[in-house]
């Protein structure tokens, strides 16, 4: 489609060919790196006493989906908790 | 000889050796056995965390929770690898399954509040962030991640002053901490506050001269006043930092068509700042 610019084009300071581009603004963005690399895993503490032995060709296979596209967020509908004013209740 | 000795004495020994550093000989005894048992599991699953591999770790903690389904710490472990990996409806699950079990957990909130931030899901995440300071003890891990939570949340939420107050609160224990600032920028970039904007980006250039927000943050300025000059020389910054950065690139384009045309000290009227608050798409996992 003539003039059509898709998201993969290259992007053009100037598209219209004139010389007197305006500034954009920057997208300064909000960060929580440290979020994710700041919480640690707990020691299991699990009952030598009362742990079975399970072969190792049983050990469960499991495929975890790839991360939700920001995109679709109702597919989380299913699995986040919905959660009362207060802050209680965490069934789905 | 791993052959005949017991589960038990296996993770003894693994435990011995992961305790002097030696983790990859921890790792080669545990997986030595025809069969494991819940200890196994979780020792091979903290040091896999430990080294980084957190797909692998994801599976030894699936494998602790199969046996041990009332392990709440195991839920929370597999929760925290899927987090690493990204796996966001995985890991809420896991920690929904460790909440069922212990709902007064302050880091699987914390850690829950983390996935929703990433679903962009602000407000459940603020309800877990608090939930995570409620339960939690100030000063002492996940507290002060409870914290940093919340103010990001108010802060996607557009609750600007409230987060200020937050992020400032939280830069008092931690005057250094990259995040806070970073989104201290962000913040005074969507109020227009130069002032705030110059020195928060300053800041954080002294603590990280590669850091982006803080390059953007000082062309935001530039660009404010028509310096041009500036504008050009931290667009070129940016653009080695991040070679992907279309605002770079095209205001470095329109910096330098402005200094050859002569145009000096003209400003610049339009907004040169993004309103609304945008999530740091390098945010997500996996780090």
């Amino acid at each position: 489609m003539a003039g059509a610019v898709s998201r993969t084009d290259t992007f053009s300071p100037d598209p219209a060919g004139t010389r007197a581009s305006a500034p954009i603004p920057f997208r300064i963005h909000v960060s929580w790196n440290s979020l994710i690399t700041g919480l640690m895993p707990a020691p299991a503490s699990v009952n030598r006493a009362e742990t079975s032995a399970v072969p190792v060709a049983d050990w469960p296979t499991v495929d975890w989906p790839d991360a939700q596209p920001a995109e679709e967020p109702a597919r989380w509908a299913m699995v986040v908790p919905k959660m009362d004013r207060d802050g209680s209740g965490t069934s789905t | 000889m791993n052959g005949r000795i017991t589960p038990a004495e296996r993770v003894d020994l693994a435990e011995t050796l992961w305790d002097s550093g030696r983790a990859e000989e921890a790792l080669a005894t545990l997986a030595g056995s025809e069969t494991v048992d819940a200890q196994v599991y979780a020792l091979r699953g903290e040091i896999e965390f430990a080294l980084g591999r957190f797909q692998e770790a994801a599976l030894s903690f699936t494998a602790l929770v199969t046996a041990e389904p009332d392990c709440g710490d195991g839920h929370y472990n597999l929760g925290l690898a899927l987090l690493r990996t990204a796996k966001w409806e995985g890991a809420a699950s896991a920690l929904q399954r460790a909440l069922r079990l212990d709902r007064n957990r302050p880091d699987a909130w914390a850690a829950l509040g983390v996935c929703l931030l990433e679903s962009q899901m602000p407000a459940e995440a603020l309800t877990a962030f608090e939930r995570s300071r409620t339960h939690g003890i100030a000063g002492k891990a996940p507290w002060a991640q409870a914290c940093l939570g919340r103010a990001t949340a108010l802060h996607l939420l557009s609750r600007f002053e409230e987060a200020r107050s937050a992020y400032e609160n939280l830069l008092e224990s931690d005057p250094a901490h990259p995040d806070v600032i970073q989104n201290l920028i962000a913040l005074a970039a969507a109020a227009g506050d130069l002032q705030a904007l110059t020195h928060y980006s300053q800041r954080l250039l002294a603590l990280d001269p590669h850091s982006i927000a803080a390059l953007q943050g000082l062309a935001s300025v530039a660009l404010y006043h028509g310096d041009f000059q500036s504008l050009a020389r931290y667009c070129d910054q940016i653009m080695v930092l991040a070679p992907g950065s279309l605002e770079a690139q095209h205001n470095f384009s329109v910096a330098t068509e402005r200094l050859l045309a002569g145009i000096r000290g003209a400003g610049f009227n339009g907004a040169p700042f993004a309103a609304s608050p945008t999530a740091d798409p390098s945010a997500a996992g996996g780090k």
